[in-house]
């Protein structure tokens, strides 16, 4: 058996991690702009578009804004993809080389809020007026999203009375996994950052948002680390309410199955729906987010 | 629910895109780049004044004739110049432009050289044949025929003799070029 | 080339991502870009994406005669732009100034002010020519035939301090 040191490495630079999120993450991509199209009635791009664009963006020269902390500017995205790639290695998804551990639950929630925290800090650092806005509605978008997330993944640990997320996948599903699902699905739009609740990235409103100074190499690892956030959460909504079947193989079908069904469902709601104001996307996760982590909380302690 | 049904609708058929060789054709009568017939033009420059971004501009040569020359970066396709062409010199079939890196590809230059006059030997643009065949139908007469190649001076002068010749009867051939 | 220049080459073809500004120009050309986007002529198809930011795009689709008032922010806009970059002037307007040549407000021909590689001519030019113009501005792109790559490399250019 490999040692401690290499199962990590591999975890994190091959599978789930850097090569194998990124793959998946430039399907789930290209799913999304594909069916959207479709919906429109549009031809969409062709299968390896995201790909190209990425290494097109890899070639691009930076322009730095005059004025401002360039270590910063260049840290930023290099921390969202580092957080995005570790939290990816220890998602026990099958064929992860590296083991759960105790607490590991923990670890991934901290690593999900570094992305939204590097967002939010590269919208101010870079002292555009767009990105300032970005950055203000993230932060209050992170506050009401939270809520039926945590409410969510917290339920399901309470069921399985642990903070290990190989327990958490093993646990025995119950009413409080289907209120915790749905508490889940909610936040989901949200996090992908995607209609109605696209808010952070409102083209049509705030140019491009907190990643509006942002060129070349910098502006391709955000990319790619939202990229991995997104398969991040759907491996999260996999391990948590999915149940394995079988072998190793089967339930990495079942996966790969489940996780285009709801990458297609987040885009259809997308593409149909507008966008909601701060405001009112604040009102929506409180009031129904609200309700819907509550009931999956009461489901889990009760049960 | 009317937008279910129309998310429906459009995941089930195909996407409603042209592809790049299946693009709308023209509609009849579209203002393409145009066409200019050396041989049917006078150089009377109606079409350089009607322009109104100057993009068709005639240069006289001295005695050699006139230029005519058109830029199609500079034209509005407004189809003025078309219209007003008195020997259908311009045309316009509809054709497409096309991109270019370089702009000189857009520009277009014709001579249309000058003749001596067959009586006084003058250089001046002739009536072309064609308009000459266009303007009688196709049969144009001896005298229309042998006045082709005058100046306007001389073809002047013809014009007054074929009247006089109509109001007075003379003894002796009437109509005869260089009398 | 190395594999990774051809990587890169061919992924500079298959990715335009556009900026576009009108620099005075009466709208009618911006009227016809907006087609290119809907479901009958669809840019996505070729992998072009309208950006936001300048320095999001590769291909800056410019309009108008240049008025002397936009000439500034046309010339800020090309320098915020990475390289590599392609210029495709649309109309006739920036190749000429169309109608408007002559007036005292109209700055000359739009390269007098930033490089251009793709002419477009049309008042206004159809979207599938458009889309054609863009297409070629790519092709440069992957040859590294655009002016941007021929000019010589250290070339300092005017960047302004925004």
């Amino acid at each position: 058996m490999l040692s401690a040191l290499w199962q990590y490495f591999l975890a994190v630079s091959v599978w789930p991690g850097l090569l194998g999120g990124a793959a998946l993450g430039l399907l789930y991509l290209w799913i999304v702009r594909k069916l959207s199209a479709r919906i429109q009635g549009r031809q969409g791009p062709p299968f390896y578009q995201p790909f190209f664009d990425f290494i097109k963006l890899l070639g691009k020269e930076t322009v730095v804004p005059g004025g401002i902390d360039r270590g910063l500017f260049v840290v930023l995205p290099i921390g969202s993809l580092a957080a995005t790639t570790l939290a990816l290695a220890i998602m026990p998804v099958p064929g992860n080389p590296a083991g759960s551990f105790q607490g590991d639950l923990v670890l991934l929630l901290y690593f999900l809020e570094v992305p939204m925290l590097c967002d939010v800090l590269a919208g101010y650092v870079t002292r555009s007026i767009y990105g300032q806005v970005s950055a203000m509605r993230e932060a209050l978008l992170c506050l009401a999203y939270n809520v039926p997330f945590l409410g969510a993944v917290v339920a399901v640990a309470q069921h399985a009375r642990s903070f290990r997320l190989s327990d958490l996948q093993a646990a025995p599903s119950a009413p409080v996994t289907l209120l915790a699902a749905c508490a889940f699905l909610l936040a989901i739009p949200a996090r992908f950052k995607s209609n109605p609740f696209s808010i952070p990235n409102a083209e049509q409103e705030i140019v491009a948002g907190a990643h509006i100074e942002y060129s070349g190499v910098p502006l391709a690892m955000f990319e790619l680390s939202h990229a991995l956030e997104v398969v991040l959460l759907v491996d999260l909504f996999l391990v948590l309410f999915v149940p394995g079947v079988g072998t190793a193989g089967q339930t990495a079908a079942l996966y790969l199955g489940v996780s285009i069904v709801l990458i297609a469902l987040v885009t259809a709601i997308a593409t149909v729906t507008a966008r909601l104001t701060v405001s009112g996307a604040f009102r929506f996760y409180w009031k129904w987010g609200g309700l819907a982590a509550a009931a999956a909380i009461v489901a889990a302690v009760m049960g | 629910m009317g937008i279910f049904a129309m998310v429906w609708r459009n995941v089930r058929h195909a996407a409603r895109t042209r592809r790049p060789n299946d693009m709308p054709s023209r509609p009849d009568g579209f203002r393409g780049l145009i066409e200019h017939e050396a041989p049917l033009c006078t150089g009377c420059g109606t079409c350089a004044y009607v322009c109104a971004p100057r993009a068709i501009t005639l240069a006289t040569k001295g005695d050699a004739g006139v230029t005519w020359t058109f830029s199609a970066g500079q034209c509005s396709f407004c189809g003025l110049c078309v219209q007003y062409c008195p020997t259908h010199a311009i045309t316009n079939p509809g054709r497409l432009p096309t991109v270019t890196g370089d702009q000189s590809q857009l520009r277009v230059a014709h001579e249309v050289p000058s003749r001596p006059c067959a009586h006084c030997g003058r250089p001046t643009v002739p009536l072309p044949r064609e308009v000459l065949q266009q303007l009688y139908d196709g049969d144009a007469t001896d005298a229309a025929v042998a006045e082709q190649a005058l100046c306007e001076v001389c073809r002047r002068k013809a014009a007054s003799r074929h009247l006089r010749d109509a109001f007075i009867r003379t003894a002796g051939a009437p109509g005869k070029a260089g009398v | 080339m190395s594999a990774w220049d051809k990587l890169l080459a061919i992924s500079r073809r298959k990715s335009p991502w556009v900026y576009r500004v009108g620099a005075g120009s009466c709208n009618g050309c911006d009227i016809e870009i907006g087609p290119c986007m809907t479901p009958r002529y669809d840019a996505e198809q070729m992998g072009m994406l309208l950006q936001g930011s300048p320095k999001h795009a590769d291909i800056l689709l410019i309009t108008g005669p240049l008025t002397k008032r936009t000439r500034q922010a046309v010339v800020d806009i090309y320098a915020q732009m990475p390289r590599p970059k392609a210029v495709v002037a649309i109309g006739s307007c920036p190749a000429s100034g169309n109608v408007y040549e002559g007036s005292p407000l109209v700055d000359g021909p739009v390269d007098k002010a930033i490089p251009v590689d793709v002419w477009v001519p049309g008042c206004p030019p159809r979207p599938q020519l458009i889309l054609a113009g863009v297409a070629q501005a790519a092709r440069l792109l992957a040859d590294g035939r655009t002016a941007s790559q021929r000019k010589p490399a250290g070339q300092t250019e005017e960047r302004p301090t925004c």
